[in-house]
């Protein structure tokens, strides 16, 4: 809302001398902010309380400052209403329409204009100058927040009634070219055989008045805040009256509204009303009364509010107040109803009229700190390791466009395609809630490649939406997850040397040091994992389950490179990473060590050469598990040290030699060479004898 | 010429030879030269015998002096000889330290997690315990149980993501804010004190552009207690703002409106801009909103069965991602949200 200062300091006088920034800072301190200063604080623009509609208009405004800093309260003129027999047959049938009153009055054939000072509020607020009919309304609803309207009286046919709307029925809204279709049951104002207006939303343009009306009527009512703003959201027509209206109007006003508008245009132009004003409704002042305890006030507030001070603070707010006894009881002001219920919203007018920042703050005695959770120093280690790997973290959304998914290489009917979608999404992009976090790590792929952006390494803690019915909200389970992609060289490139490409091993090694950070054992499992939605997304010889005291609790892999060419990624093979956040939140295991030994374990080495997709860990797990007699060496650890990748035979597939590394510890017993020896010699047979008719053979020990 | 003369004369020659700074192999053979067996030394002692009786010992007492000196500058040589090799060595390995480092470069937080993880410290060190929630939520949480009955205006302060009613009875959305969670927290009935920290991603259907989002993030607390005023909230919010902008920071509180929280207060923090004076920023207020708050309304209380005549709370939230964006200095805060891994890199390298 825009306003004129000039305009407010006529409505309230100011106990004393006020400045312009003085007063725009008294505006900020009551709740009403000023967004806007201009024309050297001549004009400004309010961001108003949604709850307060009494604030929409200058009276509301002033009296907020007068409760606040005292001074006069000085309203403008208004004609005498005369309750009477109606100028034409009314009837209000729906309780929606809380008050209405209508007066029938003629205007001049010369339509003259109101005086400028009395447009100012009109102009200040941006609205043109119409005429001065429809000036003097608008001038009224800005001024005392009572809409008003005026109908011509020669287009309305018999009488005028307030009722709900009937299946197939339209109106034509004002500043409208075509009928609108009207939801039945909207408030509407209709004479016999048409409708005026949509209560308290807009007038209809076969009944607007003209610079050719010469008898008009007067609308002056209130109606029911909902019924509005469901006639109003209907429609999608906004108002500054259904605005008002909206918010709750004051039932009280709607004669002072009508007299304002009759002085306006009897004193400036020479209308004149014709017979007496009819007045119809269901509304009845409801006399709500609170009682405030001053201790309790005092208390809450933290400060002492003394009776006296109460009545004055509420009294210069517009409400009826008296002691009794120790307390205070209050009678609600009829255009308060809709936002005073409770004490509490009392506590809050006298914390406004002394000022919020003129009360004291106090600091609890119960404000000892705590530990962070569980799951907060758990995803600060994870987040450390994966800082530490070069990754950055990134927000994504929460939901997709159908567009975004399409390319996935699953059939209609797989769970990849199946969603949460969003009813009313403004933009396409949000129609989806993400099941999957793979597509918008691509995403983020691409988007770096296409910024020239070379490494990528990127993670996020998000969640994922998947559709069940058997869920507790009927919809879907949330699953936390935490995902990362990495892309483009495994190091960041320099002059020094050139990196290969960050591959599924590296993405390996980071889910190894989330587990030694997290002292946790995860392990792999090379091939599919159908227990993740986006197994199939991956690639089929590329991608391995992660899993923690044998539960799967994550995959990791290389992007399928048809779906990674079907998003506009080229020359690079990303590598996603996808671990259930659950699984992070374990509680870490207690640490625990062991010295190490005294005497450095024996160390050997052996080399097999396997054929394709014969797994290296096959046969270090074979190692690991061979029984060695007691009294002779037993493995402690074995680790690949190496693997060189043979030439493909022509129309065949390259064979690998892998190197292990074997140790035996010396301690407690200590072994000879020729133990050791002996001992290697047993495992080579070990292998032979598992392996061998895969075609793994020894290639060389050392 | 007298033996004592050549040896003097050697003397000369070996100091001629250790000014042209031999190298320490060099060095060695003039040790065999001059001291060695067949040096002109070596050759004047032999001949000692050949003197009178009388003169042997100032003969041999010179010869040995004139071995000593040898002996002493060949030391002094071999020592500089070393230096200027050492030297040498050390220039021929001189490293270009103009050239950029090759470390391993650790990535970064995003900036709206770090201010997160800021003000979530901040809040445990006033004893607020972080409870996450759902973000599909039903009506009930985020609207009703809130104060915001179908139909009140205060519903269109936060355009709602609806979703597939075709699938469910009953509202289900996207929670438009995180007090879903005081909400939640409440319904589980627990005994007093409560003080839990909520935040995390909120959602509201409006169009997009550089400064409006439709996922952005959201942090708040609350705390329901006997006995918590008004000005309990205002020394809590003090505390929080200068755990999060200093101890000397400047602030304000004005009356704002909140369904669930009556009365209701924003916070202002003087703009860390322009420091007050007015600049865009801050649209020329001199002055930020950055918090909004209230006491819990007693309708929430009884909602969840707490009297309100026995139990009173307050709550606080604001908006992570408006202080994020205020604190790396990106007015559009829909770059923050496009994965442009450029500019997370620029905000973590810029000095």
């Amino acid at each position: 809302m825009k306003i004129a200062s000039e305009h407010l300091l006529r409505w309230w006088t100011s106990p004393g001398p006020i400045t312009r920034t003085a007063l725009a800072q008294l505006l900020d301190d009551v709740g009403i902010e000023v967004k806007r200063s201009e024309e050297g604080g001549t004009l400004l623009s309010l961001e108003l309380l949604a709850n307060r509609g009494d604030h929409r208009c200058y009276l509301g405004i002033a009296r907020e400052l007068h409760g606040r800093m005292g001074g006069t309260l000085v309203l403008p003129t208004c004609d005498p209403v005369v309750v009477g027999a109606a100028p034409v047959p009314l009837s209000v049938l729906s309780p929606l329409c809380l008050r209405y009153c209508l007066t029938a009055l003629t205007l001049p054939e010369t339509p003259g204009a109101l005086d400028e000072a009395d447009l100012l509020p009109v102009l200040a607020a941006g609205l043109s100058s119409v005429s001065a009919a429809v000036d003097a309304t608008n001038i009224t609803n800005l001024e005392f927040g009572q809409p008003t309207h005026l109908f011509d009286a020669d287009t309305v046919v018999g009488g005028v009634t307030v009722r709900e709307s009937r299946a197939g029925e339209t109106c034509r809204p004002l500043f409208s070219t075509r009928d609108v279709s009207l939801p039945v049951g909207t408030l509407v104002i209709a004479d016999d055989v048409k409708v005026l207006a949509v209560a308290g939303v807009i007038g209809c343009e076969e009944s607007k008045v003209t610079n050719g009306t010469r008898r008009a009527l007067l609308e002056s009512a209130t109606f029911d805040p909902v019924a509005v703003r469901k006639a109003s959201r209907a429609l999608g027509i906004h108002t500054d009256a259904s605005a008002r209206f909206e918010r709750g109007a004051d039932p009280s006003l709607v004669e002072v509204g009508a007299g304002r508008v009759l002085y306006l245009l009897r004193s400036r132009v020479g209308a004149e009303v014709v017979g007496e004003t009819a007045l119809e409704g269901s509304w009845v002042n409801p006399q709500r009364t609170l009682v405030l305890d001053p201790e309790r006030v005092s208390h809450t507030l933290g400060r002492r509010f003394p009776v006296q001070e109460i009545l004055s603070r509420l009294c210069r707010l517009g409400f009826d107040c008296w002691q009794r006894g120790s307390e205070v009881e209050i009678e609600v002001p009829p255009g308060r109803t809709w936002d005073i219920h409770h004490v509490e919203d009392l506590y809050e007018e006298l914390a406004r009229s002394v000022g919020y920042n003129d009360l004291p703050a106090t600091l609890p005695s119960d404000t000892l700190g705590v530990s962070p959770t569980p799951g907060q120093e758990s995803r600060e280690r994870v987040e450390e390791v994966l800082l530490g790997a070069g990754f950055y973290e990134v927000i994504t959304n929460g939901f997709y466009s159908r567009e975004l998914i399409d390319p996935l290489p699953v059939p209609q009917g797989h769970a990849l395609r199946s969603h949460v979608s969003t009813e009313n999404a403004l933009d396409r992009a949000f129609s989806l809630l993400k099941n999957n976090t793979l597509v918008q790590a691509l995403d983020t792929v691409a988007q770096a490649l296409r910024y020239g952006q070379q490494e990528v390494r990127a993670y996020e803690y998000s969640r994922v939406f998947l559709p069940d019915p058997t869920a507790p909200n009927g919809l879907c389970r949330e699953r936390q997850v935490l995902w990362a992609v990495s892309a483009g060289p495994a190091r960041a490139p320099s002059w020094q040397d050139k990196s290969g490409a960050a591959d599924v091993w590296l993405m390996r090694g980071l889910v190894e040091e989330l587990a030694a950070e997290l002292r946790q054992v995860f392990s792999f499992r090379p091939g599919p994992v159908p227990e993740m939605l986006v197994s199939d997304l991956l690639h089929p010889a590329r991608r391995a389950a992660i899993l923690h005291e044998g539960q799967v609790v994550g995959i990791l892999g290389e992007i399928e490179p048809d779906l990674v060419a079907a998003y506009g990624v080229k020359r690079q093979r990303p590598i996603y990473l996808e671990i259930n956040v659950e699984v992070l939140l374990i509680s870490t295991r207690s640490q625990s060590a062991t010295l190490p030994p005294a005497r450095p374990p024996s160390v050997r080495s052996l080399a097999f050469t396997l054929p394709h997709r014969v797994e290296a860990e096959g046969v270090a797990q074979s190692l690991r598990t061979a029984a060695a007699p007691a009294g002779k060496p037993r493995l402690s650890r074995v680790e690949v040290a190496d693997l060189f990748v043979h030439e493909a035979p022509d129309g065949g597939l390259a064979s690998r030699t892998v190197t292990y590394t074997l140790n035996f510890p010396q301690e407690p017993t200590s072994f000879s060479e020729e133990q050791i020896n002996a001992a290697v010699f047993e495992l080579v047979g070990v292998v032979e004898r598992r392996w061998g008719a895969a075609g793994v053979h020894l290639r060389g020990a050392i | 010429m007298t033996p004592l003369d050549e040896t003097r004369e050697a003397l000369a020659a070996l100091e001629d030879a250790v000014n042209a700074q031999p190298s320490l192999g060099e060095l060695d053979e003039l040790r065999r030269k001059f001291l060695g067996k067949t040096s002109v030394v070596k050759g004047a002692l032999k001949r000692v015998r050949e003197l009178p009786a009388d003169e042997r010992p100032a003969f041999a007492a010179e010869v040995n002096r004139i071995a000593a000196v040898m002996e002493e500058r060949l030391q002094t040589a071999a020592v500089a000889s070393a230096e200027r090799a050492r030297a040498a060595r050390l220039n021929a390995e001189w490293a270009d330290l103009s050239l950029p480092g090759t470390g391993p470069r650790r990535g970064a937080r995003h900036p709206v997690t770090v201010v997160e993880r800021r003000c979530l410290a901040v809040l445990r060190n006033l004893g607020f315990t972080l409870v996450d929630g759902p973000e599909v939520e039903d009506e009930f949480h985020n609207f009703d149980a809130l104060n915001i009955p179908k139909h009140h205006p205060a519903r269109d302060m936060q355009d709602t993501f609806w979703l597939d009613s075709k699938r469910v009875a009953g509202g289900l959305l996207l929670r438009s804010h995180t007090t879903t969670v005081q909400a939640r927290v409440l319904g589980e009935g627990r005994s007093l004190p409560i003080k839990v920290a909520s935040a995390g991603r909120v959602y509201r259907n409006e169009a997009v552009d550089a400064t409006h989002l439709a996922m952005f993030h959201q942090l708040e607390g609350f705390w329901v207690d006997r006995g918590l005023r008004f000005s309990d909230l205002k020394g809590v919010l003090a505390e929080v703002v200068r755990g999060l902008y200093g101890a000397d920071s400047r602030f304000r509180f004005k009356p704002k409106f909140y369904p669930y929280t009556e009365p209701s207060l924003g916070m202002d923090l003087a703009c860390t801009t322009c420091e007050g004076a007015g600049c865009p920023a801050c649209h020329g207020a001199g002055w930020v909103t950055i918090i909004g708050a209230g006491m819990v309304h007693r309708n929430v209380l009884t909602t969840f069965g707490y009297d309100p005549e026995e139990v009173s709370g307050f709550a606080f939230g604001w908006g992570t991602t408006r202080m994020a964006s205020q604190l790396v200095g990106v007015a559009k805060v829909k770059a923050l949200y496009d994965q442009d891994l450029r500019l997370l890199h620029s905000i973590h390298r810029s000095a």
